[in-house]
């Protein structure tokens, strides 16, 4: 023990009081932190949340089963199938996959579509309490898209 | 000394890659692979430091790449060494040492055995790994 | 007596790979003698993904997300490091406006990554209020982050020729009221961290000498704070950089305080380019016309870019196809790290905290 050691510990408790003053003021700011979940934080217009289908006026898909999200997706998460109709050309949607627990909301997919028919929601609650509950199909790719 | 003057005693073949293009200033092929030793050590007097050593596999051969760079001005120098598949190269820790992991790097995804480092392990792919995965030979396993 | 028995040889203490304070899956086998480190072995590798060989049965495009998580805490960085050097290759050049938005994301995202650095840091050793402010402060610029590009973390934003999208007038109110804050909260950090009891702990141990930092390949704030000017935004002068103004903070001793001391100075440099950068940004097109599919013309491409943690270069090789034929990532935390082996002997195991802390790594980015 000499005189040293008693110095820095004579700084340290200034020191440590000025802190302390400096924190109290602090506890007078309004708080930043949200109570979440019930305080929800304002999601930006552009989240990249899950993913769901655009419909036109009339309801229909705008989707033409052209595949290139199905291609580019570098995760694998969607599949589709298509049917041909007799009689048409034009290739039809039958069932559309996507798997959310694959999905890492890149956004590549909306980037690629050539028509504007997919696009990310700002849902972003999706957990579930079974793996199946992820896969979105045709008729619940909206439900958990509200 | 500027590096091309460093380089004129070596036997070397003169790559085409610019900066503008390339991001190598400057971009040597070694014929003989013990040159690096000396050409490392050259190197070092003049400031260089060994940026990261890396391998392509180019199928028929390995081609390694060393390369440098001056801190004060972007000056980036390839130095490339073609090696067969099982050929030992000598290793670079007595000048940098960094080269451990780097060349640690290699030898994990490439096998390329450096002789002189006393270190050499497999540093990033997982225990009871077999074969080495960036060669194009290897195939991973469908799951 | 048999007192023979209770002397402990070799001993081992196994630091992580579940150790909070080594921030990911990272394992050192510390050799002890009491409270004393003997020796020790970093051993690398639990977060390995194998994403270079995995890049080779991808297309360039879908690289891209993948540049965000290797380094999750500055990952617009390291798509610039990947997006610049497909660039290169294709000879595109941004537009004016791209490359300031480009900046501007940058440097937030190096003060939101030397943000979070600090936080943990100042949390490892004991300190807790830091933490929480700093933390104020970069969500902030994670809600920025939201706002312009879609994710907080994992932006994929950066693309060839550009940016995905443009900046919003929203934006520049949140940037705005973050400018005014952060000078102010960064004072009143240091204010109150740097007591006595703070620097005993950081300062004097975990000396790098500049030879080690060219013996040891080291880059970013880890050499800068041993006093070697090293900045690839003067030295190799990349996009736009030469147009601003700025310092490069320097260490002098490169001992843990100097590089605390280099990363909390670069968070006001970053503050001042970003500052710069919106009152000049222009008005124009914010991407070029990029092709749908990507394919490198044959031959190798290296560019490089500072990261909050150093030089980045990404090495890639085409042989024409759409595919990359090799791809690899020269990252700076791999070669910062591998002087901790050399660091750790001789200092007491509470300072092993201290000297990695102040490293700064980041798992994902070594392991690959
Ligand atoms: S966001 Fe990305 S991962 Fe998800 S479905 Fe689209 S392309 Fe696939
Ligand atoms: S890219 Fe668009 S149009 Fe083509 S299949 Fe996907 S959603 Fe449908």
């Amino acid at each position: 023990m000499n005189a040293s050691y008693f110095n820095k510990v004579n700084i340290g408790i200034k020191t440590v009081i000025k802190g302390l003053a400096l924190s109290i003021s602090y506890l007078f700011k309004k708080p930043v932190t949200l109570q979440y979940p019930h305080e929800k934080k304002r999601i930006a217009q552009r989240y990249r949340g899950s993913i769901r289908l655009k419909r036109n006026e009339e309801g229909a898909l705008k989707c033409i089963a052209c595949g290139s999200c199905e291609k580019i997706c570098p995760a694998g998460a969607i599949k589709m199938v298509t049917v041909t109709p007799e009689g048409s050309k034009k290739k039809q949607l039958s069932e559309f996959y996507v798997d959310l627990g694959l999905c890492i909301y890149c956004g590549l997919c909306v980037d690629t579509c050539p028509v504007d028919a997919i696009e990310h929601s700002i849902v972003y609650e999706v957990a579930e309490r079974k793996k199946d509950g992820l896969i979105l199909r045709l008729d619940n790719l909206g439900e958990k898209n509200v | 000394m500027s590096v091309i003057t460093i380089l004129d005693s070596f036997d070397k073949e003169v790559l085409e890659q610019s900066y503008e293009k390339n991001g190598f200033n400057h971009s040597y092929l070694l014929r003989k692979k013990d040159d690096i030793i000396e050409l490392t050590k050259r190197l070092k007097e003049e400031e260089y430091f060994l940026e990261t050593i890396t391998a392509v596999d180019k199928k028929e051969k390995i081609r390694l790449i060393y390369i440098f760079n001056k801190m004060q001005k972007v000056h980036r120098v390839a130095v490339y060494l073609d090696i067969d598949y099982s050929e030992d190269v000598p290793s670079l820790i007595d000048f940098f040492k960094s080269a451990d992991w780097f060349e640690s790097e290699v030898y994990d995804f490439f096998g390329v055995k450096f002789t002189g480092n006393p270190n050499l392990k497999r540093l990033l792919t997982p225990e009871g790994m077999e074969g080495y995965p960036l060669l194009k030979s290897w195939k991973a396993e469908e799951d | 007596m048999d007192t023979e028995k209770h002397v402990l040889k070799d001993f081992y203490v196994n630091m992580g790979p579940q150790h909070p304070s080594t921030h990911g899956v990272l394992r050192i086998v510390l050799k002890v003698d009491g409270e004393k480190v003997m020796s020790s072995e970093t051993v690398l590798g639990y977060a390995h993904r194998g994403v270079e060989k995995m890049a080779e049965s991808k297309t360039y495009i879908q690289m891209m997300p993948v540049m965000d998580r290797f380094d999750y805490v500055s990952s617009m960085l390291f798509e610039w490091a990947y997006v610049g050097c497909m660039e290169k290759a294709l000879g595109i050049t941004p537009p004016e406006r791209a490359e300031y938005i480009r900046v501007i994301m940058a440097e937030l995202n190096r003060i939101a990554s030397h943000l979070l650095w600090a936080g943990a840091f100042l949390l490892d050793l004991g300190a807790f209020t830091p933490f929480l402010w700093l933390f104020d402060a970069r969500e902030r610029i994670m809600d920025m982050f939201e706002e312009v590009t879609g994710q907080r973390m994992t932006n994929n934003y950066f693309k060839i020729g550009g940016v995905a999208d443009d900046l919003t007038p929203e934006f520049f109110k949140m940037l705005d009221e973050f400018l005014n804050m952060i000078r102010k909260r960064m004072a009143d950090t240091e204010t109150l961290i740097e007591s006595i009891i703070f620097l005993e702990r950081v300062k004097d141990i975990g000396f790098i000498s500049k030879e080690d930092v060219i013996n040891y390949s080291l880059t970013g704030p880890v050499a800068r704070g041993s006093g070697v000017n090293y900045d690839l935004r003067k030295n190799e002068p990349y996009s736009i950089y030469t147009r601003f103004d700025f310092e490069i903070p320097l260490g002098e001793k490169g001992d843990c305080y100097d590089r605390y001391k280099v990363r909390m100075r670069e968070v006001i440099q970053s503050v001042r380019i970003i500052e710069q950068a919106v009152s000049a940004i222009p008005e124009g097109p914010f991407a070029e016309k990029a092709p749908k599919i990507v394919k490198l013309p044959e031959g190798e491409y290296y560019f490089a870019v500072e990261t909050s943690r150093g030089l980045l270069g990404v090495y890639l090789v085409s042989d024409g196809s759409a595919n990359p034929y090799r791809f690899k990532l020269r990252d700076p935390a791999f070669s910062n790290l591998s002087i901790l082996d050399t660091m750790l002997p001789g200092n007491k195991i509470s300072d092993v905290v201290a000297i990695l802390g102040s490293i700064d790594v980041v798992i994902p980015e070594i392991d690959r």
